[in-house]
Formats: C-alpha cells, sequence, structure tokens
C-alpha cells in the first residue's frame, strides 16, 4: 500500500478488487494477493473513520460538552 | 378740570359695565400659552399669544383658571393628553372677558378642548418627521443592523429614574452586559438638549458600544411632549449606533419611537429584549452545534457503513470464488473417478475378447475336437521333409501321448 495513501483512493481501489472479484474475473494465482490488499485497505478506512470520530467528537465535546 | 372728567376707577368701572354688557357671552378662543403660573392660592395665570406666520406676535392677553376650576381643567387635560399644561402649547378654551378695574382685561377659562391640542401635537410631531424625511434621515437608525449580541450598552436615563432601576433589574441575567450610564435629564423643556449632550458624550466612544438606550421611569402621567422635537429627533436618527427606547408609556408615540431602531413600552421590557437577544443567539448556537454534530456523526456512520458492506462483499464474494473454484476442482475429481473405473472396464472387456479368441484356438480345444499333433524332437511335424525311417515320433491326443517308431516313409 502506497505510504501517502487517502482514503477516497482506497475505496475505489476496493471497490475495484470486490468487482473483479464479483465478476469472476479474479486469477486464482493473484487472488491471495488482491484480498489480501482489499483486508489491509479496509483496515487502513476503518482506521482513518474511527480517528476521524474520535477527532471529531473530542472537536464538537468543545462546542458541546455535553453531546457524548 | 373738566366737569365732565372721570377718575380713573370710574372710568375703568364703565368699561368693566360696558364689556360685561357688550360680550357677555362666552367664547371659545385658540390661543398659545406663553406663561403659565400657578398661584400659592391654587389660581393659574396664563400668557395667551397668536402668531403670526413669520413668528411675529401679534395678539397678546392674560387668562385666568380659578382654582376651583384649575384641578378639574388641568387633570382632565392631563389625562386626555398625556401632557400638562405648560408654555408652548395650542389650546382651545372656552372663556369670558373680564375687565377689572385693577387688574384689566383677562380672560376667565371655563374649559379646554385638549383634542385640539392633541391635534396640534400630532401636526407638530407630523411636521418633526416630515421634515426629517425631507432631509433624507428619518429612517436612518432604523436601517442600522442590530448587533446580534448587543452586550455592550449605553444607557442615557436619570440615575435616579425609577426606569434605570427597572433596567438593571431586568438585564441582571446569566449573560454579561457592559452597561454604561450617561445620565440626562428625563423630562421637562431641558431634556432634548441634555439627552443630545448624552448622545455626543457616547458618539466620542462610539466604538465601544453596541447599543444606546434611552429609558425613563413610567409615571401615570408623562410628559412626552419634550420628545416631539426636531433636533433631539434628528440627532437620534443619524446617531450612528442603533437606538432603543423604552421612555415608559403606553399612549401614542412620540418622534423618538418613529426614529428610533428599536420602539419599546417600557424600561424593563428593553432589558428583556437585549436578555431576548442573547438567549435567542445562545439557541441558534446550540441548534448549529446539534446539527454539526448529528451531520458529521452521519457522514461517519455512513463511512463505516460502507466500509462494512465492502468487508461483508470481500468475504462473501472471495469465498464464492474459492468455493467455485473447490467446484470446479470436485467436478474434475468425479469426472476422473468416473473415467478411470470406464477406461479399466473397456481395458478388461478387450483383455477377454482376446482371452476368449485365443481360447478358441488353443491346441486343448484343437486336440479336444480329435485332432492331434504329432512332433518330433518337440517340433511340429508339418511335412515328411524332416523325418527318416526308424525316428521316433510323438502323437499327442486329447487325453494320451503316442510313441511311435517311423517303419517306412
Amino acid at each position: 500500500m502506497e505510504q501517502n495513501m487517502n482514503y477516497e483512493a482506497a475505496i475505489d481501489r476496493i471497490q475495484q478488487i470486490i468487482r473483479s472479484i464479483e465478476a469472476g474475473q479474479a486469477d486464482v494465482d493473484q487472488l491471495y494477493k488482491e484480498v489480501e490488499e482489499a483486508v489491509a485497505l479496509l483496515e487502513f478506512c476503518k482506521s482513518r473513520i474511527l480517528s476521524t470520530q474520535q477527532n471529531m467528537d473530542t472537536l464538537l465535546q468543545q462546542i458541546h460538552p455535553d453531546s457524548k | 378740570m373738566r366737569e365732565d372728567s372721570l377718575t380713573l376707577y370710574q372710568l375703568s368701572t364703565h368699561l368693566a359695565q360696558v364689556v360685561k354688557q357688550g360680550l357677555p357671552n362666552s367664547y371659545w378662543v385658540e390661543a398659545e400659552i406663553s406663561e403659565l403660573r400657578v398661584n400659592a392660592s391654587g389660581h393659574c395665570y396664563m400668557e395667551c399669544i397668536e402668531k403670526s406666520v413669520s413668528g411675529a406676535i401679534i395678539a397678546k392677553a392674560k387668562a385666568t383658571v380659578w382654582a376651583k376650576q384649575w384641578l378639574a381643567i388641568s387633570a382632565m387635560f392631563e389625562q386626555q393628553t398625556g401632557i400638562s399644561l405648560k408654555s408652548g402649547l395650542k389650546v382651545l378654551m372656552e372663556v369670558c372677558i373680564d375687565y377689572h378695574p385693577l387688574y384689566g382685561m383677562s380672560f376667565q377659562v371655563q374649559q379646554l378642548d385638549p383634542t385640539y391640542t392633541l391635534g396640534d401635537l400630532q401636526r407638530q410631531r407630523r411636521d418633526i418627521l416630515t421634515r426629517l424625511e425631507k432631509e433624507g434621515v428619518l429612517e436612518l437608525n432604523k436601517q442600522l443592523p442590530i448587533p446580534l449580541l448587543p452586550q455592550r450598552i449605553a444607557v442615557i436615563s436619570s440615575p435616579t429614574a425609577a426606569g434605570w432601576g427597572d433596567f438593571y433589574d431586568q438585564i441582571n441575567s446569566r449573560y454579561r452586559f457592559d452597561i454604561q450610564l450617561f445620565p440626562a435629564m428625563m423630562q421637562g423643556d431641558q431634556s432634548p438638549l441634555s439627552i443630545i449632550n448624552a448622545l455626543d458624550q457616547i458618539a466620542i466612544s462610539a466604538t465601544n458600544f453596541d447599543i444606546v438606550v434611552i429609558i425613563r421611569g413610567g409615571g401615570a402621567t408623562s410628559d412626552l411632549h419634550c420628545f416631539d422635537h426636531y433636533e433631539l429627533g434628528a440627532a437620534c436618527a443619524q446617531f450612528p449606533i442603533p437606538i432603543i427606547v423604552g421612555i415608559g408609556h403606553d399612549r401614542d408615540i412620540n418622534v423618538l419611537d418613529y426614529i428610533a431602531a428599536i420602539s419599546l413600552k417600557t424600561p424593563t421590557a428593553v432589558a428583556s429584549y437585549l436578555v431576548d437577544k442573547m438567549e435567542q443567539q445562545e439557541a441558534l448556537l446550540e441548534g448549529l452545534s446539534e446539527i454539526l454534530i448529528q451531520t458529521t456523526r452521519n457522514i461517519l456512520r455512513h463511512h463505516h457503513q460502507k466500509i462494512e458492506s465492502y468487508s461483508y462483499r470481500l468475504i462473501t464474494h472471495t469465498k464464492e470464488f474459492t468455493n467455485s473454484q473447490h467446484r470446479t476442482l470436485d467436478q474434475f475429481r468425479v469426472q476422473l473417478g468416473m473415467q478411470v473405473p470406464f477406461y479399466f472396464k473397456q481395458k478388461g472387456l478387450q483383455l477377454e475378447l482376446l482371452e476368449q479368441r485365443v481360447g478358441l484356438n488353443s491346441p486343448q480345444t484343437i486336440l479336444a475336437k480329435g485332432y492331434s499333433i504329432t512332433t518330433h524332437k518337440g517340433k511340429i511335424i508339418r511335412n515328411i521333409d524332416s523325418l527318416s525311417v526308424a525316428d521316433v515320433i510323438q502323437t499327442r491326443l486329447k487325453d494320451a501321448i503316442i510313441n511311435s517308431t517311423i517303419n517306412k516313409l
């Protein structure tokens, strides 16, 4: 995975991999690599969302301390 | 000395009689009060005038309201007009004309028609407003935007007035207001200039204030006429900070009410308005915060669901894919499993056929049919070329072997 991957690009790549598997176009020799990549990207996206959520909560608490 | 001369008293008494006889009725007369005083006995003495269009005094007369009528007349006038009788007012009064040898000519006021004065005041007010409108300043203060948070307040009031206390009590809330009092006289003829002075003071540090409040305690009979003042109206209209007035009245409105950005009935109402403004903004901010929180949460939730669904799809489709690969392989195995026995069966059949065919032609079969095989030295004899007399040959039958010696060829 690229070092400075962004969320949108990650999502695009995940979609691409899933579509290719869905369509049965995957190459068995490549399958492991692709699924491995997709899982890594999903983890990346999840952690990005989680950290954004945490940052956002901290931020929003400043304006609305009892909104937890 | 002439015989027909009269003493002053005689002439004056005669004059008094002539006046009484010649002008016995009462008259309704329009006049402007130029002076008014009530003496210790409670009698009211007025100086009445009429001015020409150019402003010159063209008539002048004394008028008197006796104490027994004064209380009723002045109270009724105040009650209906909201102002007290005083100099500068135009009045319509019913008078009897009296000439007194000692005090001279005077009008004895019987009654006053307050509606005339009211109409005149309204006309004056209209004139001031029309003039301000012509000068293009009438709406200027109204057009200033009211600050969202009017916290820095310049108050023009009399520090001893109840209105100031009411205002101060009411504005004391959970919000912080910076209030600075600019003392001014709030009633009487001096008040317009006093208020203008206070405005000038505020203007010096205008950037320190969000709003100007002009308040006055609401007495029962408020003298609001002083606020129908051209210079005061002009100063307020052109003031660079929005003005809120609460000069305690519930009758009709005066020039300041028209000019001010906001006009409220009482000082308490002004304070409530300011506190309400703060509350509105707080509620608005809370609403916006709520929307911000909900919206960001929704966006994150949406992305979270998206990721979840991708994870799910990745898992299921990968499984499906590998399953389908398994199935293909299984098919191959099944096909192989079926093909291999068939192959061997086929081969077996072929072998059996061959065996059968071999069996049909085997020596035993032939021997059983009655044929015999003759050999010489282990070799089947097909002709006599290799045979000689006395050779021993073997003849094989189905069930026996005969050894013979050749006697003759």
